[in-house]
């Protein structure tokens, strides 16, 4: 193939292109590094308030879990759930305090739910992860939900315990949500 | 007879492109930003949650209105076919740069010439580049750059109705938003005009584009290859004066080159943003604007590019390439140059050699 004068002028514009972009993509690293510094921090900044807003919404609440009044807890819960029906947490502290009454069945079902609306109550490194109580229940209850929704396989609420018990297992294992 | 009928409606088309981008402005759009294809498209592409800039996300009516009114009129003439088929991710990623072009300087090409209309001088660089990038872009056609025919028998039947479907469908999120639909409540996104208005004007310009075939950078182009026998540089010069005397009209002309809204001052970066647009619209045959009429109309190439340029349009925000008044971020001056690389790239392996 014979490149002619228009040729030679596209690949000195290629090559002056190419040389250009590199140049600017080096020059531009640190720049980079700032930007990458600065949105860990915003994102750092978001967790904390979140983290901060959360403790003070439920601090009626964790106080009647510390004293151990349960129900009460369980009551004050739902005024602030009536408010923030949205919210995850609401539910991942009803979990705890379901389990904490011998309750895990319900347990596992507002865990579920808590999860469904943010993950991050089930990661490994988040603040605000529920892995440990999450995985106590699923080892301890998975095997009898098995065997009761194998005696029963028509009965619905059997069949859902068992549902949210693998979906609890399938969630700790990690992978694509 | 005929001819002057055309030429008629190439000047209504301009007169209505000048006046409504304008006057869309007057009626709630953005500073000269009446009319901006690249604008609306980074809008709507945030408004559909492809971007999370929050200051721009809004369902533009008006781009709606390009598609279909071309559609419609394509269908009222009886020229809506279905065709395509010419180096298809070659006019994706020129989409996609097309937008990069636009973001850095601010503005599509229609844009461009509101703001030199309403006194922004420094518009005056995007001028220049625009216009060298249709040259250069002619060069390479004439050194035989191109990109293939347009061919109706590459195209299954019925496969150009594929964008007017969507755009249908984005037309109904206009009456019945889903849940998924973003508005923005501050920034330029917030500002619009009212949606009948919006959607009234986007139908009856995308309805005309079709007719007259009308563009900014096919006007450059027929007025850089044939001068004043160029149909179309009617078209441009009705479109500059209508804009003109609007501006004058609403009190919009502010000559200067500092502190015009929705402009920056590093002139190179403006200059090589439309470079790179103009050049890119002469190869893949029109601007931003002509792109979304010809989809209308069944043209799957162009439906293509008009996909690169919502992938354009989501990612200068996402990634933070595009300009603002404080000037072009680093990453959207890499982008420009990643653009011409693409289009050198490409000409070098598009040219047709004996």
């Amino acid at each position: 193939m014979k490149l002619d004068r228009f040729d030679t002028t596209l690949a000195v514009l290629l090559a002056l292109s190419v040389t250009g972009g590199g140049y600017l993509a080096l020059a531009a690293l640190p720049a980079k590094v700032t930007a990458i510094e600065t949105r860990n921090m915003e994102k750092e900044l978001a967790t904390q308030a979140r983290l901060t807003l959360l403790d003070k919404l439920y601090a009626p609440v964790t106080a009647s879990v510390q004293e151990g009044n349960l129900q009460e807890a369980l009551l004050k819960l739902e005024e602030v759930n009536t408010r923030y029906p949205g919210e995850a947490h609401g539910y991942i502290l009803k979990g705890e305090i379901l389990d904490r009454m011998g309750l895990p069945d319900q347990a596992a079902t507002n865990f579920v739910q808590g999860i469904k609306l943010n993950g991050d109550y089930i990661d490994r490194r988040s603040p605000v992860t529920r892995r440990d109580i999450i995985r106590k229940i699923v080892d301890t209850r998975l095997d009898a939900a098995v065997a009761a929704y194998r005696s029963a396989p028509g009965n619905p609420t059997l069949k859902e315990s068992l549902a949210n018990l693998n979906y609890l297992k399938s969630r700790l294992a990690g992978g694509c949500e | 007879m005929r001819h002057d009928r055309y030429v008629m409606t190439i000047v209504l088309s301009g007169l209505l492109l000048g006046f409504f981008g304008v006057m869309l402005s007057v009626w709630g759009n953005p500073e000269n930003s009446g009319i901006c294809v690249s604008c609306f498209i980074e809008n709507s592409a945030g408004a559909l949650g492809l971007h999370n800039n929050s200051r721009l996300q809004y369902l533009r009516p008006e781009l709606i209105g390009f598609v279909l009114g071309a559609f419609a009129s394509a269908l009222v003439r009886r020229e809506f076919r279905s065709r395509g088929g010419s180096a298809p991710l070659f006019r994706f990623a020129s989409g996609f740069f097309l937008i990069v072009g636009c973001a850095v300087f601010i503005g599509c090409p229609i844009k461009l010439f509101l703001r030199f209309t309403a006194g922004d001088l420094t518009s005056l660089s995007g001028v220049a580049g625009l216009a060298i990038g249709v040259w250069a872009g002619l060069k390479g056609l004439s050194h035989g750059v191109e990109l293939g025919r347009v061919s109706p028998s590459a195209a299954p039947a019925g496969s150009g109705l594929l964008s007017p479907a969507f755009f249908i469908m984005l037309l109904s999120f206009l009456f019945v938003a889903p849940p998924f639909l973003i508005a923005s409540e501050k920034g330029s996104s917030a500002q619009h005009a009212s949606l009948l208005v919006s959607l009234g004007v986007g139908l009856s310009l995308g309805f005309f584009a079709q007719r007259s075939r009308f563009c900014i950078t096919g006007s450059v182009r027929d007025i850089l290859l044939m001068g004043r026998r160029a149909p179309l540089l009617w078209g441009g010069i009705a479109f500059l004066g209508a804009a003109l005397v609007t501006n004058l009209a609403t009190g919009r002309f502010n000559p200067g080159f500092s502190g015009q809204p929705g402009a920056h001052q590093e002139y190179l970066w403006s200059f090589l943003g439309m470079v790179l647009v103009g050049w890119l619209s002469v190869l893949i045959g029109g601007c931003p604007f002509r792109q979304l009429v010809k989809s209308g109309e069944g043209d799957s190439d162009a439906t293509l590019a008009v996909a690169g340029m919502f992938a354009g349009g989501a990612l200068v925000q996402g990634w933070n390439l595009a300009a603002t008044s404080a000037g072009v971020p680093t990453g959207g001056k890499i982008a420009v140059i990643a653009g011409f690389t693409l289009l050198l790239g490409g000409s070098l392996l598009f040219r047709a050699r004996e």
